[in-house]
């Protein structure tokens, strides 16, 4: 909420403009049946035909200004719920910019989505509505009323208690259809979820024989869906009812009281007509609003989730007071000195008095088994993480000390899934160097092994990517990430499980390449395959979190039983013996 | 087997429409609009009629209602020509008791007319609660069940989020319709209807001036609406740009923030963003808009009935009273008119979802279970493959002609290029999909002669594709065996070697996990699926792939523990890297449909063969 109070605030003028022109707006048209009655008190009655033209002018009058005013404050509200939705979203995309990885992951990807479109849609629409459905009941009520005193001052008591009554009657519902109203958003969800779970496992469920349960399971999800709906229905099945009702009792109400009046000569015959639509154009107004009431609740949680998000501090923050650094003489280029790495309220850590140093030039290979640790390694070099306790530093600079933007200008990073963007195969690849020469492009493919089936597509370099890289298989796409990061220049690569899905040919050549291009810099290849990191500088093993060697591939083999399991594991006996 | 891709923007569709409000609906494509409305409009209404008492309550209740509605304005009117003629002859003054005698009689009539509406509109509106909402939960029951009848081709062919759509959103749009438009529409007519009858009865001069002024702004509705598609339509398209980038960019959050792109993503999405501001900006103008353009023709009638009236009533040839019912009329006819075009396009809505819905419920089933089936208490496992013919589309064949035997407690291995037919071969073991021709045979009874669920009970299958559904992780695992204890959940996660991540997680056990969030990697993911399968305890195991994700040295545990709980038990095991399935009993090569090669790894190796092939390509790259 406070997002979106901050922005009305900032746009005042603009609100003020709308409620004046609701204000306009209701009193024209209020002004109808004001005519209306003039036209039976000081026409028909006197049975002065002039004076029905002219006052059926002056209505007609009315009605095109009315029409006019409304056009303008639908602009003004189409206006500004645009802007609320711009706003927002301009907002919460810088956020989400500015957290941390882990901040991101917390909401996950889907959410996250969600959060920055479909929420925001549903607030621009909100906005509108209320600007135009909500904001005019109370403007509307009030003018009502100012005309109905006009009228008569005894007969606004009408007008006003209908009002009362309608919205207390609509409080009651409220109140009682809201908690329903969540449950089902709940019931629905589960809906989606299991469902979603049946088809996408139907082959599991077949296998295990359990299409039986399952379908009880669903079943059960949708009658508890349906039976809330259907009791929601119910709560509001005495909302037209109760229209009708106070509509009802409210003419009578005038027609008695105003007759009174009328006989008495207070006021004319043409003031009940004049009341009795001035209650009536008033409980419309009330009514319209309080249907669109119902989107509110969804709104305020659009609202809320959005708020979350812009209310979350990033974990990691950058130092606001920098020391002097980068020492790009230093050759250790990154350095684990007793890391120690666990998620929060884990019976077991995840890394353990981790030390080791990458060297400028050298190979560092990190391998273990699933869940040893191995991927955690990188993301805690590029701080995607903090540590729990230890220190990493980056060219003796502790990694903590310097800005993420540094820290990630000295990493160049291939992810274990490989993610593209669409756009051009050189939008992708100059994203790491928008200074990089066609040249340098063609160079980090060559090495990547992508060059040959880039030069294959038609239009080369230029060729399209499709969103998420659709239009390329898994093994090229591997090969576009890892070119995109060669074409980064950084003290600093980290190939974080990159070759799986490459064939054991492009594994060799790319890694022979890579050695030969890239020899100043220190890179680190995290790994299972044992072949595509035995010829590198050093080797470490990982085993459930914790170091279970380091060492050249000669070494570990002898002294690693870890290592040497792993080995076994990957190659065959002979190959295994003779090494 | 294919590829699901979520979307994680959702239709906003709020159809939130009584009085005319402005439908907030998303412009639909094609969606919305029928193929064959006749057809599945017949078939709808079949099923609404099956609820005719209910329908009946609600038609009758409309009638009686709406026909009291019409009449209000005529006893206003008498009311208020009672009270003049009253005053016109006695002048004025007078208390409540001669203004009982004047208007006592009409005003408690009104009263009457009016509650008594309201308790049938509360009887209509209660009975309507439940009418569509059971209609939908019907629809879906069936759906339910015709998804454990669908064959597994339906799966194959179709994506799952087309499926879910058909299951979920389909049913509530038509129950949603049915609750608001068709009640709307029945309640509207029944006005209008009245409503005319009445005004002829009272002037047809008037009621034709008021029909002609009214069906101008049907018209102006038709023609805007016409107009601002164009609009919407950009609306929609640059949404959907600005949406598809972000999503793009949060999916590729890690890669923009170690690459330090967030000033050019930022940079982008202001562009979009501002290219949305002013293409929803036109269009949420346009939709509000046509509701004043509305307005002003309706009280344009109103001002053209407020004069022709005076005149009419000055002339003598109308009393004020009816006058005033005409003014009544035109507001209470202006909102049926506006509504029955919304009602129109939301029912073409309706239509088209549960056309959608029929089509699911009419796709062809499996065969029908055989109807004496047989029964193996004590299966030995010994398999036998028959002269199989099978294909996935009846004129292609995959395999023209498969045969083989297997022992019972032997360990067979299958092997092969991507497309050879390795699954497939399991797949027609499980019965997942039925043969063109040749038989299956377990322990010497054709798999055609039990029940699916017989035969599936004793074969217990792992596959690539892990699936888990969301609940702990020791409901996951026991979802082979339900009544597992904790020991034995405990004890086979051991053998399959997530015990320790599982307890590297928060809640351990009690950690509830799902295919979607990225709690546990995809090995992990593979690992949890080989405890179910092993909890199961089946006579055969089919592992598929199942280690494809896990380290190769994981894998060779899982693999022993695997071994030593499937000592009795015949097993066919898929793996792609050769050197997990050397002590197999049986390797079978396949390669385009058919087995090449039968052997041991020795015998195999021993000869110049395709697996000798395959082997060393595996493993001369080590060396090198």
């Amino acid at each position: 909420m406070t997002y979106l109070f901050q922005f009305l605030k900032e746009k005042k003028t603009m609100l003020f403009l709308i409620i004046l022109a609701t204000v306009i707006q209701s009193f024209s048209m209020l002004a109808v049946p004001y005519f209306a009655a003039k036209i039976i008190d000081d026409g028909i009655l006197k049975k002065d035909l002039m004076a029905i033209v002219i006052l059926g002018l002056q209505m007609l009058a009315a009605v095109g200004l009315s029409g006019l005013i409304s056009l303008w404050a639908s602009y003004l509200s189409a206006d500004l719920a645009a802007l609320s939705g711009k706003y927002l979203r301009d907002r919460i995309f810088d956020k989400t910019q500015v957290l941390s990885i882990r901040d991101f992951n917390r909401f996950s990807t889907a959410s996250m989505i969600t959060r920055a479109t479909s929420d925001i849609t549903v607030i621009q629409q909100t906005v509108i509505m209320f600007a135009q459905m909500i904001l005019p009941a109370p403007i509307i009520a009030i003018t009502a009323i100012i005309m109905t005193i006009a009228v008569s001052p005894t007969l606004v008591w009408i007008p006003i208690i209908a009002m009362v009554v309608f919205m207390l009657a609509i409080y009651l519902i409220f109140i009682k259809a809201s908690p329903i109203s969540k449950t089902i958003q709940k019931r629905l969800d589960v809906i989606n979820r299991i469902m979603g779970e049946a088809i996408t496992g139907v082959r599991v469920i077949r296998a295990f024989d359990n299409s039986e349960f399952e379908r009880k399971r669903t079943n059960q999800a949708f009658l508890n869906y349906a039976d809330n709906v259907i009791r929601l229905n119910k709560t509001f099945a005495v909302f037209s009812p109760l229209i009708w009702s106070i509509v009802g009792i409210s003419m009578v109400a005038v027609l008695w009281f105003g007759s009174f009046l009328v006989l008495n000569g207070e006021i004319q015959v043409g003031g009940i007509i004049a009341v009795s639509e001035y209650t009536i154009l008033l409980l419309i107004a009330l009514i319209m609003s309080s249907m669109v009431m119902v989107m509110l609740p969804k709104m305020k949680a659009c609202l809320d989730r959005t708020q979350v998000v812009l209310d979350t501090i990033p974990e990691i923050a950058d130092e606001t007071q920098l020391p002097a650094l980068q020492n790009p003489d230093n050759p250790a280029k990154i350095v684990f000195d007793q890391v120690s790495f666990s998620y929060r309220g884990a019976e077991e850590s995840v890394l353990e008095g981790i030390s080791f140093s990458c060297e400028q030039g050298k190979t560092t290979a990190i391998i273990g088994g699933t869940g040893s640790g191995k991927s955690t390694i990188a993301s805690l070099m590029l701080r995607l993480y903090d540590v729990a306790s230890g220190m990493i530093t980056l060219e003796g600079t502790d990694i903590r000390q310097m800005t993420q933007h540094q820290l990630r200008e000295a990493i160049s990073y291939v992810p274990q899934k490989a993610i593209l963007f669409s756009g051009t195969i050189a939008d992708n690849l100059r994203m790491g160097n928008s200074q990089a020469t066609s040249a340098e492009l063609e160079q980090a493919a060559q090495i990547a092994q992508a060059h040959d089936f880039i030069t294959v597509l038609a239009e080369g370099y230029q060729s399209p990517v499709a969103q998420g890289g659709t239009n390329f298989s898994g093994g090229q796409k591997q090969r576009l990430c890892i070119a995109r990061a060669l074409v980064k220049k950084a003290p600093v690569y980290i190939f974080d499980d990159s070759f799986s899905a490459l064939d054991f040919k492009t594994d060799g050549a790319l890694r022979k390449a890579l050695k030969r291009e890239m020899a100043d810099a220190a890179m680190v290849i995290v790994a299972q395959r044992v072949s595509t990191i035995m010829d590198a500088d050093q080797i470490i093993v990982l085993d459930a979190g914790r170091m279970a060697g380091i060492g050249r591939h000669e070494e570990l083999i002898k002294s690693c039983s870890v290592y040497q399991e792993i080995v076994a594991s990957q190659l065959s006996e002979t190959e295994a013996d003779s090494l | 087997m294919k590829k699901q891709r979520k979307k994680p923007q959702q239709k906003n569709q709020q159809v939130l429409n009584n009085e005319g409000l402005p439908e907030t609906e998303d412009l639909t494509d094609m969606e919305d609009i029928p193929k064959n409305s006749k057809a599945s409009a017949k078939r709808l209404m079949a099923l609404l009629l099956k609820q005719k008492g209910a329908l009946l309550i609600i038609l009758l209740a409309a009638v009686v209602s709406n026909g009291l509605y019409a009449f209000t304005p005529i006893i206003m009117g008498k009311a208020l020509d009672q009270l003049i003629q009253a005053i016109s002859a006695n002048g004025i003054g007078g208390g409540f008791e001669q203004l009982a005698e004047i208007v006592g009689l009409p005003l408690l009539l009104l009263a009457m007319a009016y509650l008594i509406g309201a308790a049938f509109s509360f009887l209509q509106e209660y009975t309507m609660a439940s009418v569509g909402e059971k209609l939908a939960l019907s629809l879906r029951e069936k759906i339910s069940e015709k998804i454990t009848r669908l064959p597994l081709h339906y799966y194959d062919a179709n994506e799952t989020g087309e499926v879910l759509s058909r299951t979920t959103n389909d049913p509530d749009k038509i129950a949603e319709i049915l609750k608001t438009g068709a009640l709307q529409f029945a309640n509207a007519l029944c006005n209008l209807v009245f409503s005319i009858v009445i005004m002829f009865v009272l002037s047809p001069v008037m009621a034709v001036i008021i029909i002609a002024t009214m069906s101008l702004s049907v018209f102006a509705t038709k023609w805007i609406s016409g107009k601002t598609l164009a609009i919407f339509y950009e609306n929609q398209k640059v949404l959907g740009e600005l949406n598809g980038k972000i999503e793009e960019y949060y999916t590729g959050n890690l890669i923009i923030k170690s690459f330090n792109q967030q000033e050019q993503v930022i940079k982008t999405e202001r562009e979009l963003s501002e290219r949305q501001y002013q293409a929803n900006k036109k269009s949420q103008f346009v939709i509000y808009a046509i509701y004043p353009a509305i307005r002003f023709l309706t009280q344009l009638s109103f001002v053209v009935t407020a004069i022709v009236g005076g005149i009419f009533a000055i002339n003598g040839t109308m009393t004020i009273g009816t006058v005033q019912a005409f003014l009544q009329y035109v507001n209470q006819i202006a909102d049926p008119i506006t509504q029955s075009s919304y009602f129109i396009n939301s029912m073409q809505a309706a239509l088209a979802s549960a056309e959608r819905v029929f089509e699911f419920l009419d796709e062809p089933e499996e065969v029908p279970e055989t109807s004496t089936p047989k029964q193996i208490n004590q299966p030995d496992g010994a398999v036998a493959f028959e002269h199989v013919r099978f294909g996935y589309h009846p004129d292609e064949l995959l395999m023209e002609d498969i045969s083989f035997t297997v022992r019972p407690n032997e360990m067979v291995a299958i092997v092969g290029p991507t497309g050879a037919g390795k699954t497939t071969l399991v797949n027609l073991l499980m019965r997942f999909y039925e043969l063109d021709g040749g038989t299956i045979k377990v322990d010497g009874i054709d798999i055609k002669d039990l029940t699916k669920s017989g035969l599936r009970r004793m074969v217990g299958m792992v596959l690539q594709d892990t699936w888990l559904f969301k609940g702990t992780i020791a409901e996951n695992i026991a979802y082979g065996k339900m009544d597992a204890t904790r020991e034995e959940i405990i004890q086979v996660a051991k053998a399959a070697r997530c015990d320790h991540f599982i307890r590297t997680l928060s809640e351990g056990y009690e950690t509830v996990i799902s295919n979607e969030e990225g709690t546990v990697s995809q090995g992990q993911m593979q690992l949890l699926t080989i405890a179910r399968a092993m909890l199961a305890n089946p006579a055969l195991m089919i592992l598929d792939e199942a280690t494809s994700s896990v380290d190769t040295k994981t894998e060779l545990q899982v693999q022993k523990a695997m071994l030593s709980s499937m000592k009795g038990k015949t097993s066919f095991v898929i793996a792609h890297r050769l050197s997990t399935i050397k002590s197999a009993d049986l390797i079978l090569v396949m390669k385009n449909g058919t087995i090449v090669e039968k052997g041991t790894h020795q015998e195999l190796l021993a000869a110049d063969t395709f697996y000798a092939e395959l082997y060393n390509s595996q493993f001369n790259n080590l060396t090198g």
